[in-house]
């Protein structure tokens, strides 16, 4: 059997992949899309604590963050066409109407 | 086998603000256009509904859904400071937002989710309401679609809020990592019996916690995005937002760091140390050069959670109750100063500029007399509010030992002075200018809304003890006396 922690090892890679992707992308989509890997990096991460202790706390946990992050991409989804919807490029930097 | 109690009178509050934004939908249905601005009366009605159960409850410990919330007297007081940013933005929302049965329910939803997670007691609710406070808060801060900036402080406050979500989130895996629980009364036994899986996953834990709500408190370093949001959404919603979190995120943090992760086991302390030194210094600094006036709030903003943060840095129970009074002195003095500005822009925000408030006093003396009081016990001179409310965090910082935590609330104090007095200096000055960049009149819903902050900013600053006796009381409930 694979040792657990190799899972929070990749729970780790997956949750910093996604962390790197929203510093370091511009486009919205993108960063939306490395913010649903962190959170699904955690998903991974709740499973396998689950597995360890044996018990379901963490899987209904799962299912929860599951369920929010839907709310949430449905939310994020619309805001992002809102923005989008009179400019030419998906580009968070020329969100720039304010500044100081 | 048993059955979880669910027990409705802990979330009564809530059910009341629930079952309001439902009927507000309902009856929107049957209007001609689907609007309506009648129904945030309705909204207002169901907010003071729910502040008049709140002495009700106050009798009684209710704990409800099988041990996840709790509903004890420091979740009451902070419910209460919550709901009177709710009401506010009820208030002050009729005139710019163009309310309808949206506005309503996504205001009445994300005061629901503050007011569950100020007494959520279990990693899972805990979630749960950080959640439903932020997918409502999203919407609103793009509430005003024509305009650029509302759109913008959305988006940026979509992105920021969703990825502190995320490192929230992998903190709270951790905890239940460390000790297999998911009940923060559990968590906090496990550590003390030493049944911990790895100590260094606790560590990870609470430092992913304290960065995760550090962005919802607006914590320098994890800052950016406080002023756009604050400048570009609605003011109503602004003055909503701003105190309805801070009150929420300030529970969360002291329910999961202070009771929950003993200090001396679990070192979190020089981490919230540092971040409370960083945004006291640099929040100051930077409201300095504002000149918009909802900008500066938002600045002056940040570096109020840093006062709000040295309370939580003390680890005491004192230092509990000064956070719990401040909250409740910045829920006035702040809403209070955002109405002003809301009473004296139009539809579109004009002259939110520091500039155009100059010679106030002789045009709209009553505005600019209650501004003037707004932002002296912002920067708590006696006998407002903001004075007792930083007494007592000094207080309750030097006596557990952070002396360097005490001498940065003085140096961010005599920083702030400048930029809290520049305005009201303006204001008294005498202007050759007979054109107004105001409105002539404000919504009367407005007025109230400024008069009813003015009397709690003078009442507390006065009488604070008002306050800190049921406070007491919020103090020994968290820490189970």
């Amino acid at each position: 059997m694979v040792p657990l922690s190799y899972y929070l090892i990749l729970s780790a890679l997956l949750f910093s992949i996604g962390t790197v992707g929203v510093l370091v992308r511009r486009n919205p989509l993108q960063m939306f899309m490395s913010i649903e890997l962190m959170w699904n990096a955690v998903n991974l991460s709740f499973i396998t604590f689950a597995r360890q202790y044996t018990n379901m706390a963490g899987h209904v946990f799962v299912f929860l963050v599951i369920t929010v992050a839907a709310a949430e991409v449905a939310i994020g989804l619309a805001i992002i066409v809102v923005v989008f919807r009179t400019r030419e490029h998906a580009d968070v930097d020329e969100l720039n109407a304010m500044k100081g | 086998m048993n059955f979880p109690v669910i027990n409705p009178l802990s979330v009564l509050p809530e059910i009341i603000l629930l079952a309001t934004s439902i009927v507000a939908l309902f009856i929107a249905l049957f209007l001609p256009d689907r609007r309506g601005h009648q129904l945030n009366y309705l909204g207002l009605v169901g907010v003071l509904a729910a502040i008049a159960v709140l002495p009700m409850l106050w009798a009684k410990v209710e704990v409800g859904f099988g041990g996840a919330i709790v509903s004890d007297h420091f979740a009451l007081a902070m419910d209460a400071a919550i709901l009177v940013s709710a009401l506010a933005a009820f208030l002050l929302g009729l005139r710019e937002v163009e309310p309808g049965a949206d506005y309503v329910a996504l205001v009445l939803w994300a005061a629901l989710g503050m007011m569950v997670l100020t007494s959520a007691v279990e990693l899972l609710s805990i979630f749960l309401g950080l959640e439903v406070l932020s997918l409502p808060l999203y919407v609103l801060a793009g509430f005003r679609r024509d305009r650029t900036t509302s759109k913008e402080a959305a988006m940026k406050y979509l992105l920021m809020g969703a990825f502190s979500s995320g490192i929230f989130l992998y903190g709270l895996a951790f905890l239940y990592g460390a000790t297999g629980k998911v009940s923060l009364a559990s968590i906090q036994a496990a550590i003390l019996q030493n049944f911990t899986s790895h100590p260094l996953f606790l560590e990870i834990g609470a430092g992913l916690v304290a960065v995760g709500l550090a962005f919802k408190l607006a914590l320098v370093p994890f800052h950016q995005w406080v002023p756009d949001v604050y400048e570009g959404s609605p003011t109503p919603v602004t003055a909503f937002m701003s105190v309805g979190t801070k009150a929420a995120a300030f529970g969360a943090l002291v329910r999961i760091l202070t009771v929950a992760l003993p200090a001396g086991i679990v070192h979190w302390q020089p981490l919230i140390a540092f971040l409370a030194v960083l945004t006291l210094l640099f929040g100051n600094l930077a409201a300095l050069r504002q000149t918009n006036m909802k900008r500066m709030l938002a600045y002056s903003g940040i570096a109020q959670a840093g006062y709000l943060v040295v309370a939580i840095a003390a680890n005491s129970q004192m230092g509990v109750g000064a956070g719990m009074f401040y909250v409740v002195a910045y829920a006035f003095m702040n809403i209070g100063a955002f109405a002003v500005v809301a009473a004296l822009s139009g539809q579109n925000e004009e002259g939110a500029e520091i500039a155009s408030y100059r010679g106030l006093a002789y045009r709209r003396p009553w505005l600019a007399v209650s501004m003037t009081v707004f932002l002296l016990a912002l920067a708590s001179i006696p006998p407002l509010v903001g004075f007792p409310g930083k007494f007592y965090i000094l207080r309750a910082a030097v006596s557990s030992g952070g002396v360097l935590l005490a001498i940065a609330i003085v140096v961010g104090t005599m920083i702030s002075l400048y930029y809290y007095l520049r305005p009201v200096l303006l204001m008294f000055t005498h202007s050759e200018e007979t054109e107004s960049p105001f409105p002539a009149t404000a919504h009367w819903t407005a007025h109230v809304t400024v008069g009813v902050m003015l009397a709690g900013t003078l009442v507390l600053g006065i009488l604070p003890g008002l306050l800190t006796g049921p406070l007491q009381n919020a103090v020994h409930a968290i820490y189970g006396l």
